[in-house]
């Protein structure tokens, strides 16, 4: 709209009533999602969020008051012994990473293969969005079954080697829980992608094939950049979720996981059902203080994302 | 937007296909439901459907309708309809209860894991105070409800002198023996330690050890025989072990999918050493502790502070506790020397994924026998299905579950000077089991929720309970033999040391505890511990992993929680 | 036989060929790790499908291994037990699987179509109109909110629903999902932003109004989007057994009858392969029509079709 030539000031009356119905149209359309945010978001919400500043009365009927940065203040104070701590942090982090470096390439690759029509690309396609149809309840457990059980009978009929469960082994265990959260993740990411990829111009790939390119630089010049938008779509999800990623830890062991394998997010989550009514303005603040924490990091990674867009889109 | 609705056509059409056919299985549904019938008086009754089941209510149902068929609680209406939801799921249990209570339809709930204070201070109970301490005269008894509670339970649910709920069921934690083979491989300790065979009996008749009580015989009326020949120590518990697996059996198995269990028999090991008075004053935090310990040295040894007086300001100190060092040492010593089954740490293993290895191994010609199982003592209720289907899959009735014959582990004396005191065993009734009434009950269905209440308490209801579930409930009744008769031989024992046995309640009326349920609750988060930079939940895992020895894990829970982290985590909120 | 062999042997050849044709390293690298990954999820599914029925007692004894008997009547108790008791105003009624699997349909076609429906529209307006403040505000919103962890809000969003009378009643439900927050704005946001701005501009000077551009121009070039996030949109809400649990207690689906299954520890409900035959009974319909239709669903989803 900056562009707008100035000059044109017949347009403007023109222009002006356009704005005028632009208006209405924009105020009509959200009416519905902003009333519908107000109602069952903040309604509903701010009540929790607000717990962050109050605190649990016993002996006035149960009741929170308000209790100013005390939540804040005990948050702090923890934060600096609790010595644990970087475990989380860490592996919160390499959650996200893993889903970074290894998830989304491959996920890309992956769409790439489907879109290309490359061999067999209709039974994976079918096969990669399984995991996505099955109910996470179901997945878990028959995935537990397998890991525990089944690969270590598999491991003695063919190796004859006796090892312990992948999930019993305080050293697989990480790595399992990764792969179980790679694994699953890929059918709507490469659903997405695959849609995204067949949107691209076909014009655009004829002259990149005419240029000369191959399979692989194709996919560099011309694919990524053309969906880059819905890419970077999801590396703003993945970084707003860094802290909020439970790695399906409480569908596989309850409040039981071990603080080795555990995430922010789990820690949260667990302390959140296994706690009482006291407990809600603590986590309550817990949860508020991870938010401003990540929210220039997301803000960060999008503004950087979105110029980048840009720059690739023009 | 055409594809789209072809799309949602589809789906429909393939759905409804599905549909018919299973349809065609729905044929064989067993009644749907009951009807509501308008000419009585409905109560709306949840179940949590855990280790207990519902069946004992399903059958108490019956006799109460019969029971109050005449009486009106309503105009124009006659008797009493109990409408009965048994759940599956925990949203019955613990704050989920809390958060949802306020609509859900039921009035009168069956549940555990409730922190009773926090309930009572939301408004959530109906005040019960009459219906508990009115005599039960109308049933033809002359005490009343709270005549027959145990004094550790009218300390809690009695407060600001009212009654707001009740103790729902019993459970300790413990280990589970297999009686049979105990007797088939002559697992007992003779008296005699130095007869040749390993301080074991030689044939079923040989005297035996006083075993963890330290005596034996009718001493002042009470039979101190019914744990003769088993371990009365950690050492004889090892022993047993090695013995075992000399002869080729597993000594124990757990579930290491939830192992909670675990954790909280580690607790209840915990609460067996320090006795009664010393337990509780992780509860009560007022007392003098008596048994903190200093330093442990390199060959476990111990030395003990002086007495401290424990307070609010020091509850932390508690810690330090000699029995949580020995408990924690008990399955350091499991764990270093192998004496658990295959499986034993695999996730998969659910609480009745062990119950289910447990029971099997002994048929299964595949399968290593496993001698001893850790779990709460409703495990045989719960594993009840798992004994059908052993007797439907060929094992026949030997596998049934009237003709196994299991029973609780007195919990062996982690020291010969404890063994020496010949203290009666302390058992630790956890998991915070309640009967209550919605607060939001209608004024007309009091008297009927009161009736039913009182109905459950009669003797004779506390009887039917525990032959349905095979474990007690935690009342102060007699179980004439009629109902002995009609139990398994692990009920039975479970009921003896119910009647023998000193328990301990853990909960305390204490702000510092009811202000902080769920971190001082004494099976879970008290076990978590710091050892560098790593932080474990569960014990088991913790005294797994390579470098970590029972002091480790114990010096570790003061970092963990120590004086810093009471002031910053329990002391704020008093 | 022999012109059965001639035929197979063509065909190997010329499929060959075709590899041939347009071999690259990279794409043999792809096709190698995804062959790894289908063998992984099938011997996953197979394994949990044997499982299912073979008995408790040869599980015990061996985890591996094909069914002795086979023991499909796990597949009947499974679904006899598969039940939920909801109260009504006349009686304890007891719903089975069949009328779970129509509340379950009905949940998730009109939680995804509501929710995709807002999520597009409300993503179109702010993605063309971003040079107003709210539109980049309402951006925020989303990211926010995807952020923030929320404690403890069952309480209050309880009580609003009751309040407004939503509670255990599909309308109240779909209006909870029909919310713009989440993933799925801003991927259609991306998806928008992919539009060349020359498109909507010729549309204007063509005299078109706002409501024609917006479903004559812009939502037939997102239709796939659109498509894609409904049935994603679908499939999480067909195995959302929360939101059930919670917000229609009379409504019991399938989902939240599988967790409740899923959860149950007495009875001869307890053993692995029973609660592998109670995912199995949800996974084969499910599985089967996604065959059926995954050529048709996906195929025009994800191949060809309009371009930009």
């Amino acid at each position: 709209m900056m562009n707008k030539p100035k000059a044109e000031k017949k347009a403007k009356s023109a222009f002006s009533r356009m704005e005028v119905s632009n208006r209405i149209f924009y105020a009509v359309m959200l009416i519905f999602p902003i009333a519908q945010f107000l109602v069952f978001y903040v309604g509903v919400n701010i009540n929790s969020i607000s717990l962050a500043f109050r605190e649990y009365q016993f002996d006035e009927g149960g009741v929170y008051t308000f209790a100013g940065l005390q939540n804040f203040r005990n948050l702090f104070r923890n934060l600096f012994t609790m010595n644990y701590a970087p475990t989380l942090l860490k592996n919160s982090l390499i959650l996200y990473f893993c889903g970074l470096c290894v998830g989304v390439p491959l996920a890309l690759f992956f769409s790439y293969y489907i879109y290309k029509k490359s061999p067999c690309s209709k039974i994976f396609r079918v096969i990669l969005f399984l995991p996505s149809i099955i109910s996470s309840i179901v997945m878990v457990i028959i995935f537990r079954y397998f890991a525990e059980r089944a690969v270590p009978e598999l491991v003695r009929i063919f190796f004859g080697k006796e090892i312990p469960g992948l999930l019993e082994n305080s050293e697989t265990i990480f790595g399992t829980l990764i792969f179980y959260n790679l694994f699953i993740n890929f059918g709507g990411n490469v659903l997405l992608y695959t849609g995204a990829m067949a949107a691209i111009d076909e014009s655009c790939v004829e002259a990149a094939k005419l240029d000369g390119a191959g399979y692989f630089r194709e996919f560099f010049f011309i694919t990524i950049p053309q969906i880059f938008p819905t890419i970077a779509t999801f590396l703003v999800v993945g970084m707003a979720g860094i802290f909020v990623n439970e790695m399906n830890l409480y569908a596989f062991f309850g409040p039981d996981a071990e603080t080795a394998v555990s995430t922010i997010g789990y820690m949260l989550f667990r302390d959140t059902l296994e706690g009482t009514v006291s407990n809600y303005p603590y986590l309550s603040a817990f949860g508020l203080f991870l938010t401003v924490v990540s929210l220039p990091l997301v803000i960060g990674v999008k503004v950087g994302l979105d110029r980048v867009s840009r720059a690739i889109l023009d | 937007m055409k594809k789209f609705i072809k799309m949602v056509c589809a789906f429909v059409l393939a759905f409804s296909t599905c549909l018919a056919g299973f349809s065609l299985y729905g044929c064989s549904r067993d009644g749907s439901g009951e009807t509501i019938d308008p000419s009585r008086t409905q109560l709306y009754v949840a179940v949590f459907n855990g280790g207990y089941g519902s069946e004992w209510l399903q059958n108490a149902k019956v006799r109460f309708e019969e029971e109050f068929k005449d009486k009106s609680y309503e105009s124009g209406k006659k008797g009493a309809q109990i409408i009965i939801t048994p759940y599956l799921d925990r949203s019955i249990c613990s704050t989920s209860l809390y958060n949802n209570m306020d609509l859900n339809p039921n009035e009168m709930f069956f549940t555990e894991s409730i922190p009773y204070q926090e309930f009572v201070t939301g408004g959530k109970f109906l005040d019960i105070t009459e219906a508990v301490t009115t005599p039960l005269t109308e049933f033809g008894e002359e005490k009343s409800i709270e005549d027959k509670m145990f004094p550790y339970h009218i300390e809690n649910f009695k407060t600001g002198g009212k009654y707001y709920a009740l103790p729902y069921y019993e459970a300790f934690h413990g280990i589970i023996y297999d009686v049979d083979m105990f007797e088939d491989e002559l697992f007992y300790f003779a008296l005699d330690k130095n007869n040749g065979n390993g301080g074991f009996i030689f044939d079923l008749e040989d005297e035996r050890s006083y075993g963890p009580d330290g005596r034996t015989g009718v001493i002042d009326g009470v039979d101190y025989s019914a744990d003769d020949g088993l371990p009365a120590t950690y050492e004889e518990f090892y022993q047993l072990c090695d013995r075992m697996k000399e002869q080729g059996i597993a000594p124990i198995t757990w579930s290491g999918g939830y192992p909670s269990e675990v954790t909280k028999t580690i607790s209840a090991l915990h609460a067996d050493y320090e006795g009664a008075e010393q337990m509780m004053l992780n509860l009560t935090f007022d007392g003098t502790a008596t048994d903190l310990v200093d330093t442990v040295d390199e060959n476990g040894n111990i030395t003990l502070q002086e007495p401290v007086e424990i307070t609010a300001e020091n509850g932390y100190m508690l810690q330090r506790q000699a029995g949580k060092y020995y408990a924690l040492d008990f399955f350091d010593t499991i764990i270093e020397r192998e004496y658990y089954a295959d499986l034993t740490f695999n996730t998969s293993q659910s609480n009745t994924g062990a119950q289910e290895e447990y029971l099997y191994s002994r048929f299964s010609s595949s399968k290593t026998p496993i001698a001893m199982l850790v779990d709460g003592t409703y495990w045989e209720n719960e594993a009840s299905g798992i004994f059908t289907d052993m007797v439907n899959g060929g094992y026949g009735q030997a596998a049934a579950k009237e003709n196994r014959r299991f029973a609780l582990m007195p919990y062996p004396k982690a020291t010969q000077e404890k063994l020496d005191e010949q203290t009666s065993p302390v058992f630790m009734d956890i998991n915070y089991s309640t009967s209550l009434v919605s607060s939001r009950i209608e004024e007309y269905k009091i008297p009927l929720a009161y009736d039913l209440l009182r109905f459950l308490h009669t003797d004779e209801e506390l009887c039917e309970y525990t032959v349905a579930t095979n474990t007690p409930k935690p009342f102060q009744y007699d179980l004439g033999e009629e109902y002995l008769d009609r139990m398994t031989y692990y009920g039975r024992s479970l009921y003896e040391m119910h009647s023998t046995g000193n328990i301990i309640y853990p909960s305390s009326n204490s702000p510092v505890f009811y202000r902080n349920f769920s971190n001082l609750t004494p099976e879970f988060r008290p076990w978590v511990s710091t050892i560098g930079t790593s932080s474990y939940n569960v014990p088991i895992t913790g005294l797994r992993a390579s470098g970590v020895d029972a002091k480790a894990y114990f010096d570790g829970l003061m970092n963990a929680r120590g004086e810093t982290y009471w002031r910053n985590n329990i002391l704020i909120n008093l | 036989m022999v012109k059965f062999l001639k035929f197979k042997k063509a065909y190997k050849i010329e499929r060959c060929n075709r590899i041939k044709k347009s071999v690259n390293p990279v794409e043999i690298i792809l096709f190698a790790v995804l062959i790894l990954y289908s063998a992984l999820m099938l011997t996953l599914l197979i394994w949990a499908l044997f499982t299912s029925i073979r008995t408790r007692g040869e599980f015990v004894e061996n985890v591996f291994g094909f069914p002795g008997e086979w023991a499909f009547s796990n597949y009947v108790t499974a679904f006899n037990f598969f039940s939920v008791q909801i109260l009504t105003s006349t009686m304890i009624k007891t719903v089975y699987l069949d009328q779970m699997f129509l509340y379950s349909l009905f949940y998730a076609v009109g939680g995804a179509t509501v929710t995709t429906l807002v999520h597009c529209l409300t993503a179109y307006v702010v993605q063309r109109f971003r040079r107003y403040k709210l539109s980049s505000i309402l951006t925020w919103i989303v990211i926010v909110t995807m952020i923030l962890p929320i404690v403890g809000s069952l309480p209050s969003k309880l009580q609003i629903m009751h309040g407004l009378n939503l509670f255990d009643n599909f309308f109240g439900v779909f209006l909870l999902q029909a919310s713009f927050l989440g993933m799925h704005f801003l991927i259609f946001k991306a998806a928008f932003s992919a539009i060349p701005e020359s498109f909507s501009e010729a549309a204007l000077v063509d005299g078109a109004g706002n409501f024609s551009l917006m479903f004559r121009i812009a939502l037939p070039l997102v239709s796939k989007t659109f498509m894609i996030l409904w049935l994603l949109s679908f499939i999480g809400l067909w195995n959302d057994y929360q939101g059930p649990m919670i917000y229609l207690p009379s409504f019991p689906t399938v989902a939240y009858g599988l967790y409740r299954f899923s959860q149950i520890s007495s009875g001869e409900l307890n053993s692995i392969p029973m609660r592998m035959a109670g995912c199995m009974l949800l996974f084969i319909p499910i599985f089967i029509i996604y065959l059926c239709l995954q050529d048709k669903l996906m195929g025009n989803l994800t191949i060809g079709g309009v371009k930009g």
